[in-house]
């Protein structure tokens, strides 16, 4: 099932094409994982035109409104920390909110942000940073198990949305195409028969952990959520 | 112990910084005799540029230096793909937010004088242990590293050698291999099993991460 929803929304936004199909990504997404919204904001962006700051979230929009008039992005914490660091950002972790941190908080709460945060920064190829912000009104307990579940999945989804914004302000030329290695490609194969990671290695002479090794990379390379994706995405394009 | 200093606090860490650079020239250019690039009395290179992530292992007192590694995102400039792509099955890289690479993992011996279980010091499997706490905080499935075969020797004792993903290559006169490090609990398990340390090595519980101001 999840895989069926992934298979169709990761496909909605190739290429991502006036915020619409960003939209979409971002409102099937929350359903999925219960979520409340999700907010990305890059800057530095490499880019032909003028836009060096790209914006989409989910949030309402008289939110935006009060934190563009009110200049919250000078103070925002997430903004200053997710730019600064390469680990992710649980915002229930940020201490010694000053003042007027702490008003643009309670702010938040009553414009329907969500009562927990998570934010990956993301830093790319062309020195571009980004940082990926998914919220929720889960209680301490879920919002555990949601991030012990779901930690690497989010960090993929955030940097499968960074890389179409980019191939959407650079152009498909020049984004550097990642093309899979013949050991990627057999252990698709490999898994496409239903061998497990421990009989591929055997044919193959290498250890399960290389195998899934490979599968990761072949996966990442073929924007999947995950190996069955992954699969299913390239005997589509006939690769395998 | 271990401290993470990242890019927000380069600043208040400006002593930490400053004796792990002269720590690195000290390993990588004195004593193993790499093709380093020094500056001084530092070894640091365009990868310090990018605001890497450095776990740095301090000694008892929490003033001293005694061992470092440093991490950059694999979807960044990075030196498995931007230096030593040729390691790589078929010369083809990678770029994948799941994998995070660690690079000039070093300990000065003669700073480092506690020993945990199986020869090693303390400093070298604590950096280990870090490298997986902070794969699991984060959220990765791999760390990849290039490596030479001495330290691959050194880290099998720690049952920790990684998997190499492609053959040894001779640069100069040191043979470097790319290895793998799956992120999960049971080579942290193996990892902390073999050299006896069983608690989390991160100072704080990582407090640097979250000041606001």
């Amino acid at each position: 099932m999840l895989d069926k929803i992934f298979l169709e929304i990761f496909d909605l936004i190739k290429p991502l094409n006036k915020g619409q199909e960003g939209d979409a990504f971002f409102r099937s997404t929350c359903k999925l994982y219960g979520l409340g919204n999700i907010a990305y904001l890059g800057v530095n962006m490499p880019t032909r035109t003028t836009r060096q700051f790209y914006v989409h979230s989910t949030y309402r929009n008289d939110w935006l409104q009060r934190y563009e008039t009110e200049e919250y992005v000078s103070i925002d914490p997430i903004v200053r920390l997710g730019m600064g660091s390469m680990l992710p950002i649980d915002w229930s972790d940020i201490e010694s909110l000053t003042p007027a941190q702490k008003k643009m908080f309670g702010e938040a709460s009553e414009f329907s942000v969500g009562k927990r945060g998570l934010t990956f920064p993301l830093h790319g190829l062309h020195g571009e940073t980004a940082i990926f912000s998914v919220t929720a009104d889960f209680s301490q307990c879920e919002w555990n198990n949601f991030k012990r579940s779901h930690l690497r999945e989010m960090r993929i989804i955030a940097d499968f949305f960074h890389q179409r914004v980019l191939g959407d302000s650079l152009g498909s030329d020049a984004t550097e195409t990642l093309s899979l290695t013949d050991r990627e490609m057999e252990c698709l194969k490999w898994s496409a028969e239903g061998k497990t990671y421990e009989d591929t290695g055997i044919l193959l002479g290498i250890s399960a952990r290389t195998v899934r090794f490979f599968l990761e990379n072949a996966r990442h390379k073929l924007g999947s959520l995950n190996t069955t994706h992954a699969v299913a995405s390239a005997m589509l394009r006939g690769l395998i | 112990m271990i401290r993470l200093v990242n890019g927000l606090n380069y600043l208040n860490y400006a002593s930490d910084l400053d004796q792990m650079f002269r720590l690195r020239k000290r390993v990588f250019h004195d004593r193993l005799g790499w093709e380093v690039n020094v500056s001084g009395e530092y070894e640091i290179d365009s990868y310090d540029m990018l605001k890497p992530l450095y776990v740095l292992a301090l000694d008892d007192s929490g003033k001293r230096v005694v061992g470092s590694l440093r991490l950059l995102p694999s979807t960044g400039p990075n030196m498995l793909a931007d230096t030593f792509y040729d390691l790589l099955p078929e010369g083809k890289i990678f770029r994948n937010p799941t994998i995070w690479e660690s690079s000039r993992y070093c300990v000065d011996t003669d700073l480092a004088s506690k020993w945990c279980k199986q020869g090693v010091h303390q400093a070298s499997a604590e950096l280990l242990i870090a490298l997986y706490e902070v794969g699991q905080i984060a959220g990765l499935s791999f760390v990849v590293s290039v490596i030479d075969l001495r330290m691959e020797r050194i880290l099998r004792r720690l049952a920790c050698a990684g998997e190499r993903i492609g053959e040894p290559r001779k640069y100069g006169a040191v043979s470097a291999i790319a290895g793998h490090w799956e992120i999960t609990d049971e080579m942290l398990h193996q990892l902390r099993h073999a050299s006896g340390i069983h608690h989390s090595v991160l100072e704080n519980d990582f407090e640097i991460e979250r000041i606001a101001a």
